[in-house]
C-alpha cells in the first residue's frame, strides 16, 4: 500500500471517520511529514501569501477527500493583477498531470498568472515513491513567470518523454523534456511556433496521421488592455468577451516526417482554421465522424462553438452548427468554459459536457447519430442542479468504477455575487478580493443510461468549500485504480482530491503507446475493453477539461467484473488491434502492433 | 438638480399612473421592514438623490406597494441589489396582483439563484394581462432549459392566444417540438422562423441541426451557413425592464444614453441630455468636451463654443479645451480668433497637430498667408504623410503666388492621397501658373 493510501485511514477499506482527536493527530503527523519533505528543495521563489484554510473540518467528505496537505502539496496561485480586473487574471489558469520523469507516477504541473514580472513562477511537483509530492521546480526549466493560461503535454519529437507546451497571455513556449524532470526551452524562432495571441487552451493532434504530434492552440480575445468595463454605478468590474474581437485557433504541423522532429509550421491559414475568429478557452480533440481521422471541438466563450472536421487532406471544415454542438437546445449560444468527453450511456458513442454561466445550464451533447449531436442536459438532469454556479473545469470518469461515467465540475464565478456577501470562512479561504467569486464545486453521479444525479452535498470534500476554481485535471495519482481530481483556484491554493470512494467496484487502467514513435502515448486512440456481454470505450484524449492536461491512460470501472476478456484499439493511424484479456485491477500497457499486454497490479 | 428631480419625478408618476391594475389587491398586512440605504459617499451625488427621493416616498406612504416597489427598482437600477430585494417582497406584499415586483425580483436573481429567479419570472408571467407575450416567453425559455415542457406549453398556448402570429411564440412553438424529438413537425415552423430577421439567430441553428437529424444534409449545411453569418439575437423586448429606464440616473448612464441616442441619429436628443448632464456635472471636464462636440455635431457652434469657454474656464492650462474652443469659433467664420486659441492650443501641447493644421487653415482663410506658410511647413516637416497639409501649403503658396512651390506642394499632397480628385487640377494649375510666371 502506498503512502498515500496509507495515510488516508478514513479510504475504501475505512469508510468510518476517524475520531476528532485522532484525526487532530493525524493532521499534526501530516503537517510533521510535510516539512520534512519540504525541507530537501525549496521553492525558487517565494509563493504569493496563501489564504488561510477555513479551520472547520468539512463534514461529509464523500467521495473524495482533500489531500493536498498531506501529500505535501504548497502551490499558490498567483492572479496578479486580476485584482486590479486585468482580464487575464480572472480568466485563470490550468494544471497537467503527467509522468515528467518515466518513473510510472504522475507529477503536477502547475501554472501561475502573476505575469513576467511577478517572480512568481510555474512550479513542477515531483511524486516520490511514497506519494508525497516534492517541489522540484528549480533548474527544471518549467519554472518561469508569465500571464499564464494553459497547458498541454506530447511528445513532440517521438523520444519518449512528454514535452510541455504552455499557453499565456500573448504567447506559447514549448519545453522539450530532457530527461530527469529538466526541460529545455525551445524559442519559437527554433520551434516554428509562433503565438503573438492571447493563448487560452492547447492540445497535441496527431491529424494527418503522419506519426508526429502536431500542435492545436485557442486563443481567446483580442485584449485592449487600456479597455475599462464599468458597471452602471461606475465602478470596475472584469470585462467579459464581448468587449473584444475574438481570436483565431492556430494549427501548427510537425514536420517530424520531413525530418524536423519538434519544428512546426504554422498552417492555420492553409488548413482553414484562420477564416473564423471567435474567443476560444477549451479544446478537445477526436474523431467526432468515425471516419479514422481526428477532428477538433473548441468550446467558445458566449458565442457559437467551432467543430473543426478533419477533410483528409490537411484541411478542416467547420462544421459545429449542422452537427448539433454549436449552441444549446434553444439554439442559443452560452458561455462555454472546459469541456468532458466519455461515453456516458455505453453507446460506444462519446458525449460532449461543457459546464456554462450561472444563469445557464450546463450543456450535454449526446451523439445519438454517429456524428450528430443534440443538447439533452435537461433529459440528463443537468439543468435541475443543486445550486447553479459558473463551471469551468469539467471531468467524465467514472470515480467508483461501476461501469459508468461521473460528472466532475470545478466553480468559480466570473462576476462578484450580487446577492450575498461571503462569509468569514469563504474570505478565509480565498482572500477579500476574491471571495465574492467562490462557488461550490459539483459532483453528479451518472446512471450509465445518461441521467445524472447531483451529489454535491454527499461531498464536502469535493463540494465542501467555495472556492475560485478554473483548472481541474483527473488521473490515478497513485494508481489504485480510483480516478483522483486536481483542481487550480484563482490568488488560493492548488487541491488535490483523492478518490477515497467506499465500495468501488474493479477496475482496469491502460496505457497506449506508440512503439515506432519512440514509446509515446498513443493520442487518439480508442479503447474498448469487452466483459461478458458488456463493453466499455474510452479515448487516450488527455487535452480537455478547461486549459488542462489530464492523465493520458483510459480507466475503466468494471463494477463487479473481475476479468476482461478482450480489449480493442483502434490506433490513431486506422489500425484496429485485438489484445488478450486481463484480470481486474491492472495496470495494463498496450503497444501498437505487437499485440501483447503488459501488465502491473495496482500499487494500492 | 432640480431639473433631473423634476424629469425623474414626472417620468416616474407618468409611469406609475399608466401601470393598470387589473384586480384589486388583497388586503396584507405587511411586516414592518427598515428602509434600506445605501452609502452615499462616492456615490454619484445625482443617484444619491434618486435613491434619497424614492426612500423619502416609502417614509411618507409605507404600505404603498408603488413607493416600495419604486425604491427596489431605483435601487436595482444602481446595481444595489442587495437593498433592492426586501423593498420589493415589499411591495409584492402589499400588492400580490401586480407582475412588476416579482418580475423585477426575477431580474434580480437570475443571475445568482436562476431557480427562484423562474419562480417570480413564473408569477409575473400568471400576473401579467393576457395580451402580454413576453413575459410568458421569458418563462417559457427558462422552462424549456429545464426540460420542464408540460409547464411551458401552458405559457406558449397562452402566447399563441395572444399573438398567434408572433414569430416569437411560432419560435418558441418550435423550440417545443424539437425538444419532443418531433423534428419534422417542427421543420416548417422554424423555417418560416428563420424568415423573420427577430427570430432568425435562434431559429437557423435549429434548423440546420433538425435538417441534419432528418437526413437533409445539403439543407442543413445551407441554413448552418446563414446561422453563421447572421448576428446575434437582440434579445426579448420585455415592457417591465424598459420601464425601469426611467429610474436610472447619474452621469455615466445619461453619457451612455446619450452616446447611443447620438449613434441611433438622435442627435437632438442626445444633446439635450448632454446639456443636462453638463447643467448637472459643470466641472466634469470630459462632460464638456462631449457635450461640446456634440454640439459642434448637431450645429448649435454658439452653445458649443459656450461649453468650450466654461471647458477652458476650467482647465486653461491643457491644450485640447483651447483646441475645441478654436474650432467651435472657426465653424463660425471667426478666423483669427480662432487661430489665437489654437496658438494656445499649441503652447500647452506643440505636438498636438490638429491644433497646428487648424491654425495654419485658420491663418489661410482668415487671409494671413505670410503667417500661415511657416506653421505648415512645420506640419509637413514633422508629419511627412500627412496629405492635408501639403493640399493646405499649396493652397497658401498659391495665394503667396508662389507657384512653383504650390506645385511641389500639391504634388506630394497627390502620392500620399490618389483618391483626392482636386488635387492633380490644383498641381495643373499651379504648374501652369509656375511656367507663366517664368516666361514672363
Amino acid at each position: 500500500m502506498s503512502h498515500f493510501a496509507t495515510a488516508l485511514i478514513q479510504g475504501a477499506s475505512h469508510p468510518v471517520r476517524a475520531p476528532l482527536r485522532s484525526r487532530q493527530r493525524i493532521a499534526a503527523a501530516a503537517i510533521l511529514a510535510f516539512g520534512l519533505a519540504s525541507c530537501s528543495r525549496t521553492p525558487p521563489n517565494p509563493a504569493p501569501e496563501a489564504p488561510a484554510a477555513p479551520s472547520t473540518p468539512p463534514a461529509v467528505e464523500g467521495w473524495f477527500q482533500d489531500a493536498t496537505d498531506r501529500l505535501g502539496l504548497k502551490f499558490v496561485h498567483n492572479p496578479g493583477e486580476g485584482v486590479h480586473f486585468f482580464m487575464p487574471g480572472n480568466v485563470g489558469s490550468g494544471l497537467a498531470l503527467f509522468d515528467c520523469d518515466n518513473d510510472g507516477r504522475l507529477d503536477l504541473y502547475l501554472i501561475q498568472n502573476g505575469g513576467p514580472a511577478s517572480g512568481s513562477t510555474n512550479e513542477l511537483w515531483h511524486q516520490e515513491a511514497d506519494g508525497h509530492f516534492t517541489n522540484i521546480s528549480a533548474g527544471s526549466g518549467l519554472d518561469v513567470a508569465g500571464y499564464g493560461m494553459g497547458v498541454a503535454i506530447g511528445d513532440v519529437n517521438n523520444d519518449g518523454l512528454p514535452d510541455v507546451l504552455l499557453t499565456e497571455y500573448k504567447t506559447v513556449r514549448l519545453f522539450l523534456n530532457l530527461g530527469g524532470g529538466k526541460f529545455r526551452e525551445v524559442p519559437a524562432a527554433e520551434s516554428g511556433i509562433d503565438n503573438p495571441l492571447w493563448g487560452a487552451s492547447a492540445a497535441f493532434v496527431d491529424y494527418d496521421r503522419d506519426g508526429w504530434l502536431d500542435l492545436a492552440v485557442t486563443n481567446y480575445v483580442e485584449l485592449d488592455p487600456k479597455h475599462e468595463c464599468k458597471n452602471l454605478t461606475g465602478q470596475l468590474e472584469f470585462c467579459g468577451p464581448k468587449a473584444f474581437p475574438g481570436s483565431v485557433t492556430k494549427l501548427f504541423h510537425n514536420l517530424g516526417a520531413q525530418g524536423k522532429p519538434g519544428v512546426f509550421e504554422d498552417v492555420t491559414d492553409a488548413s482553414g482554421f484562420g477564416a473564423v475568429k471567435k474567443p476560444g478557452l477549451a479544446i478537445v480533440c477526436a474523431d467526432f465522424d468515425g471516419d479514422g481521422w481526428p477532428d477538433i471541438f473548441i468550446a467558445n466563450d458566449g458565442v457559437a462553438n467551432c467543430l473543426w472536421m478533419n477533410q483528409r487532406n490537411g484541411t478542416f471544415k467547420e462544421d459545429a452548427y449542422s452537427r448539433g454542438v454549436a449552441l444549446n437546445a434553444l439554439g442559443q449560444p452560452q458561455a462555454n468554459m472546459g469541456i468532458a468527453l466519455g461515453d456516458i450511456n455505453g453507446s460506444g458513442r462519446f458525449a460532449l459536457l461543457v459546464p456554462h454561466l450561472i444563469e445557464e445550464t450546463s450543456a450535454l451533447w449526446i451523439q445519438q447519430q454517429p456524428g450528430i449531436f443534440q443538447d439533452k442536459s435537461a433529459d440528463a438532469k443537468l439543468a435541475d442542479p443543486l445550486w447553479h454556479a459558473t463551471g469551468f473545469g469539467a471531468v467524465l470518469s467514472d470515480f467508483r468504477n461501476r461501469g459508468m461515467l461521473d460528472i466532475a465540475i470545478s466553480n468559480g464565478a466570473i462576476r462578484r455575487n450580487r446577492l450575498k456577501s461571503p462569509d468569514a470562512a469563504t474570505i478565509a479561504a480565498n482572500g477579500p478580493f476574491w471571495a465574492p467569486y467562490a462557488e461550490r464545486n459539483q459532483l453528479l453521479e451518472g446512471d450509465g443510461n445518461a441521467h445524472f444525479t447531483d451529489r454535491s452535498n454527499e461531498n464536502d470534500g469535493f463540494c465542501g468549500v467555495p472556492r475560485v476554481a478554473r483548472g481541474m485535471a483527473a488521473g490515478d495519482f497513485d494508481n489504485d485504480g480510483g480516478v483522483d481530481l486536481a483542481v487550480s483556484y484563482i490568488g488560493a491554493p492548488a487541491r488535490i482530491y483523492h478518490n477515497a470512494a467506499p465500495n468501488r467496484g474493479h477496475w482496469l487502467e491502460i496505457r497506449a503507446i506508440e512503439p515506432k514513435c519512440g514509446g509515446r502515448d498513443a493520442y487518439g486512440a480508442e479503447i474498448t475493453v469487452h466483459v461478458g456481454g458488456a463493453s466499455w470505450k474510452r479515448w487516450c484524449s488527455p487535452a480537455a477539461s478547461y486549459f488542462s492536461s489530464n492523465d493520458p491512460r483510459a480507466h475503466f470501472g468494471l463494477g463487479e467484473k473481475v476479468q476482461a476478456d478482450t480489449i480493442e484499439v483502434l490506433w490513431p493511424n486506422g489500425d484496429h488491434e485485438s489484445f488478450p484479456g486481463s484480470p481486474a485491477d491492472r495496470q495494463l500497457t498496450l503497444r501498437h502492433g505487437e499485440g501483447k499486454v503488459d501488465s502491473a497490479p495496482a500499487t494500492h | 438638480m432640480a431639473l433631473v428631480v423634476i424629469v425623474v419625478a414626472v417620468g416616474s408618476a407618468a409611469g406609475l399612473v399608466a401601470w393598470k391594475r387589473h384586480k384589486r389587491p388583497p388586503v396584507v398586512q405587511a411586516m414592518p421592514i427598515a428602509i434600506p440605504d445605501v452609502k452615499a459617499e462616492g456615490l454619484d451625488p445625482q443617484i444619491a438623490a434618486e435613491i434619497h427621493r424614492s426612500r423619502l416616498e416609502v417614509s411618507k406612504a409605507p404600505m404603498s406597494d408603488k413607493a416600495w416597489g419604486t425604491l427596489g427598482a431605483v435601487l436595482y437600477v444602481h446595481r444595489f441589489y442587495e437593498e433592492a430585494l426586501p423593498c420589493l417582497v415589499k411591495a409584492e406584499n402589499l400588492k400580490p396582483d401586480e407582475p412588476r415586483w416579482p418580475h423585477i425580483q426575477g431580474l434580480i436573481l437570475s443571475v445568482s439563484d436562476p431557480e427562484n429567479a423562474l419562480k417570480k419570472f413564473e408569477r409575473s408571467a400568471d400576473l401579467s394581462k393576457p395580451e402580454l407575450v413576453s413575459p410568458r416567453l421569458r418563462v417559457v425559455e427558462m422552462l424549456l432549459e429545464r426540460g420542464k415542457l408540460d409547464e411551458a406549453r401552458k405559457y406558449i398556448d397562452e402566447a399563441a392566444k395572444a399573438e398567434p402570429g408572433n414569430p416569437r411564440v411560432i419560435l418558441a412553438q418550435a423550440r417545443l417540438l424539437v425538444l419532443k424529438a418531433k423534428d419534422q413537425e417542427a421543420l416548417p415552423l422554424l423555417m418560416k422562423c428563420a424568415e423573420d430577421k427577430t427570430t432568425a439567430p435562434n431559429a437557423l441553428p435549429l434548423l440546420a441541426e433538425v435538417q441534419r437529424r432528418l437526413g437533409n444534409t445539403a439543407e442543413s449545411e445551407a441554413a448552418a451557413t446563414k446561422a453563421a453569418k447572421t448576428p446575434p439575437d437582440s434579445g426579448l423586448s420585455d415592457p417591465y425592464v424598459e420601464e425601469l429606464a426611467r429610474f436610472v440616473a447619474g452621469k455615466d448612464a445619461w453619457l451612455r444614453q446619450a452616446e447611443n441616442q447620438v449613434a441611433a441619429g438622435d442627435l437632438a436628443h442626445g444633446v439635450a441630455l448632454l446639456r443636462m448632464v453638463a447643467e448637472l456635472y459643470p466641472e466634469d471636464l470630459g462632460v464638456l468636451e462631449r457635450a461640446g462636440n456634440d454640439e459642434i455635431r448637431a450645429g448649435d457652434q454658439i452653445t458649443a463654443e459656450k461649453t468650450f469657454r466654461q471647458w477652458v474656464k476650467l482647465d486653461s492650462h491643457s491644450s485640447a479645451p483651447w483646441f475645441n474652443l478654436g474650432n467651435s469659433v472657426a465653424v463660425q467664420g471667426r478666423y483669427a480668433e480662432a487661430a489665437h486659441y489654437y496658438e494656445f492650443a499649441l503652447k500647452y501641447d506643440p505636438t498636438n497637430l490638429g491644433a497646428r493644421y487648424s491654425l495654419g487653415e485658420a491663418l489661410e482663410k482668415d487671409g494671413d498667408f505670410e503667417k500661415a506658410e511657416p506653421v505648415l511647413k512645420a506640419l509637413v516637416a514633422s508629419n511627412k504623410d500627412y496629405a492635408p497639409a501639403y493640399k493646405e501649403l499649396g493652397k497658401v503658396q498659391m495665394r503667396l503666388r508662389r507657384f512653383a512651390d504650390a506645385a511641389e506642394s500639391f504634388d506630394g499632397a497627390v502620392k500620399l492621397d490618389p483618391k483626392d480628385a482636386q488635387l492633380p487640377a490644383l498641381a495643373a494649375e499651379a504648374r501652369q501658373k509656375a511656367k507663366s510666371a517664368a516666361s514672363n
